[in-house]
């Protein structure tokens, strides 16, 4: 085949022009630490890491939602702690002011006890952590319990998300367990019919709340008991959680991540290319005619 | 017996014809570079010869002229290869530039705003009734409508973009027919046509099918007349070419059209091949394709969001307000916004799933969940425009490997081309030396045909 000048330049043109192209794009790769810089790179690529990436930000809100749901349930258990104190204390003194060894003095006394509890219960009854009444509902509607300790609230339990179809309950349903969810009479109820008998120094009515006070601190117990197995679930939604960040960071990564290791060793073969090219053209004007006339 | 002077003769056509040869090969090497240029060989006979006598002696060497080495097959291929490789190139490039508006690989662009959103409702699930919670959601959804807004009015812009480069091409288009027009003029005014009016006539074929496919039909008498592959569409036809016009359609996008027996065309689709087949391409095809893409995204995104979100209460206890408006599923995505309604107004989020319990987070969890669920054409919304990406990254591999495999056709055929109609240097150095070395033979010829005439001359003293 004849053998143009021009055909000499033009390849060598080509040659270099295709060697540089592929040592900016592998520096690219490794400058940058990313395999795509751009969507052409690998376009089935581009859309793993768009999801992946979405992925990690979806599993992490989530975990915030996590997150605070385990605060407000860190919340709810310690109100519900001290909630329990009251109510055994006041089941306690059901039972102990039934017996006839106590005076109506003695009565009068627990009596003005059991308003201080009645009070500290209204307090708990109440409890809010930024902003959220803990026993108020899902609503959300203002106090909870006015000083009569009546249920203004709903009953729905707050919930948050937590996966895509799932959500996890950040309390208990309103009003529990303060509230009879049977129709029964509240904590309240019991203590101001206790404070009555008391007063009236009656210990067969006494006698009659003892069953009324053990059913409200077994609802205490048993709401205590709901939000274990609400920590458990958390738990169970936190691991699941972890586990889908693991898989979409591990896809993410291999998706997205440059492997320096066979980039670098790439961009010293391209490298060495484009030495090559330079050195050949540069050495196609030496070997001309031209220079032995 | 041969005479001093036919030898004289001899000697005279000989450093004639090595005279041409060094001409012939200085314009080869003068336009070694030069576009559309084939290169001349010298042809040459040896003379009549005249009889003297018994005698037939030899009368030196004619020039007959220099041969223009073409080959109009080899040429053609060349223009075919170079629409090829510049529409590749052209559409490559172009779609480059409508890459450059997507951030999502850097962590950035609708990706990121899509999540912010869906990350806004749940923080506002976890509080409801917080005005930061509710500010800081109303932020996120505005900003999701404008990042899907600025991207499909960007795409627009760079629709505009092309539109004036196409104007630009068109131009571009009839100043070489004209000029080709002209050439075939001035084909007409030598017999044989002039070999470097020819090679004008090539390398404007070559330039006008860098800007568009064309069709050459080479006429007998050396013209050339241009037509439009497909449609048959003459751009020039003898000494007169056929001017084509970029004028806005109804569509608002810029048309090109041309005259043919007195009737306007349209031609756009008919561009294929060359610069603005590429952009015609990019225009319509890959960067339309991406925006109705988007606008389907935007719409199926809207059409969701705002099913639950007008099932919800705001703040004030008021439903059926939709969180986006689109002004209809054409253009949604250039057109997405907040809903006049809900924009600057963060109680009328709907986060309650009760009119009554404001406190209530039920829709703000189901907005959160959108995320998850498979509302844009079957799919998450995040799966769906990461395939929206994904599809047009696709467009553009294919245009960028079209681009290297165009760019080696044409690298092939022009080396084809080019072995047989370039100038080799090393060929005209040769050449030159034979020629020099030639002239001084001939000059010695002359020299010796003259010491003859004076012995002659001597022999009268």
């Amino acid at each position: 085949m004849r053998i143009a000048t021009s055909m000499l330049y033009n390849q060598a043109k080509d040659n270099i022009q295709k060697r540089r192209f592929e040592s900016a794009k592998t520096s690219a790769q490794i400058a940058t630490g990313q395999r795509i810089n751009s969507l052409s790179d690998d376009p089935q690529g581009v859309r793993r890491v768009l999801v992946n990436e979405s992925t990690m930000r979806e599993v992490q809100s989530m975990e915030r939602s996590a997150d605070h749901a385990e605060h407000l349930l860190n919340h709810a258990d310690s109100a519900l702690a001290e909630t329990a104190n009251v109510t055994h204390r006041i089941y306690e003194m059901a039972v102990q002011f039934s017996s006839d060894t106590y005076s109506a003095q003695d009565r009068q006394g627990a009596a003005d006890e059991l308003v201080q509890l009645r009070e500290q219960l209204v307090q708990l009854s109440n409890a809010e952590v930024d902003g959220r009444f803990i026993f108020g509902g899902a609503g959300n509607a203002g106090l909870p319990f006015d000083a009569a300790g009546v249920f203004s609230g709903d009953a729905g339990t707050f919930e948050l998300p937590v996966g895509r179809r799932a959500t996890v309950q950040a309390g208990l349903p309103g009003g529990e367990p303060f509230v009879d969810s049977g129709g029964g009479p509240t904590i309240f109820d019991t203590i101001d019919t206790l404070e009555t008998a008391l007063r009236a120094d009656n210990t067969s009515a006494i006698t009659g709340v003892i069953d009324e006070a053990e059913a409200g601190s077994s609802r205490v117990a048993g709401a205590q008991q709901a939000l274990g197995i609400r920590y458990e679930r958390l738990e169970l939604v936190r691991s699941a959680l972890s586990r889908s960040e693991v898989t979409a960071s591990a896809t993410l990564d291999a998706a997205k991540n440059t492997d320096y290791i066979e980039a670098v060793s790439y961009l010293r073969e391209t490298e060495a290319g484009l030495q090559a090219a330079l050195s050949v053209t540069a050495r196609l004007g030496e070997l001309s005619l031209t220079n032995f006339v | 017996m041969p005479g001093i002077f036919d030898i004289l003769h001899i000697g005279n056509s000989a450093l004639g014809a090595s005279g041409f040869g060094v001409n012939a090969t200085g314009q080869n090497i003068a336009n070694a570079s030069t576009p559309g240029y084939h290169r001349r060989t010298v042809q040459l006979q040896t003379g009549t010869p005249v009889q003297r006598g018994r005698l037939i002696l030899g009368s030196g060497v004619d020039v007959v002229g220099a041969q223009r080495i073409a080959s109009r097959t080899l040429d053609a291929r060349v223009r075919t290869a170079q629409a090829g490789a510049s529409a590749s190139d052209a559409r490559a490039n172009l779609l480059s530039r409508a890459e450059a508006i997507f951030s999502d690989l850097q962590g950035g662009g609708i990706s990121a705003s899509l999540d912010r959103f869906f990350d806004s409702f749940s923080g506002l699930a976890a509080d409801p009734q917080s005005a930061t919670a509710r500010s800081a959601t109303l932020d996120a959804s505005s900003n999701l409508a404008g990042q899907i807004r600025e991207h499909a009015q960007q795409l627009n812009g760079i629709q505009a973009e092309l539109d004036r480069e196409l104007e630009l091409q068109v131009r571009e288009v009839n100043r070489l027919t004209t000029e080709l027009a002209n050439v075939n003029k001035q084909v007409l005014q030598t017999n044989p046509p002039a070999p470097d009016t020819l090679d004008r006539q090539s390398a404007l074929l070559t330039e006008l099918s860098a800007k568009v496919e064309i069709q050459a039909l080479h006429q007998s008498n050396g013209t050339v007349d241009v037509i439009l592959p497909d449609t048959g569409f003459s751009l020039v036809s003898g000494n007169s070419p056929n001017t084509l016009n970029a004028q806005a359609s109804g569509t608002g996008r810029i048309e090109v059209t041309g005259d043919q027996a007195g009737f306007s065309r349209t031609l756009t689709a008919n561009l294929t091949g060359g610069e603005i087949g590429g952009l015609v391409q990019a225009r319509d095809s890959d960067i339309n394709g991406l925006l109705n893409d988007l606008d389907a995204f935007a719409n199926d995104l809207a059409s969701a969001v705002n099913a639950v979100h007008s099932a919800g209460f705001g703040a004030d206890g008021v439903t059926g307000r939709a969180l986006f408006s689109v002004a209809g599923a054409q253009g949604a995505a250039a057109n997405f916004s907040l809903d006049a309604a809900v924009s600057g107004n963060p109680d009328a989020l709907a986060a309650s799933g009760s009119a009554t319990l404001t406190g209530d987070n039920g829709q703000a969890i189901l907005l959160s969940q959108l995320r998850g669920s498979l509302v844009v054409n079957g799919r998450t919304p995040s799966e769906a425009y990461a395939g929206v990406l994904e599809s047009f990254g696709g467009k553009m591999r294919s245009a960028e490997i079209s681009a290297i495999s165009t760019a080696g056709a044409l690298a092939n055929v022009s080396a084809l081309q080019q072995s047989q109609s370039g100038v080799s240097i090393d060929e005209e150095m040769t050449a030159l030396l034979q020629y020099r070395q030639a002239y001084a033979a001939a000059a010695q010829v002359i020299r010796t045909a003259d010491e003859l005439l004076g012995e002659v001359l001597s022999l009268k003293r």
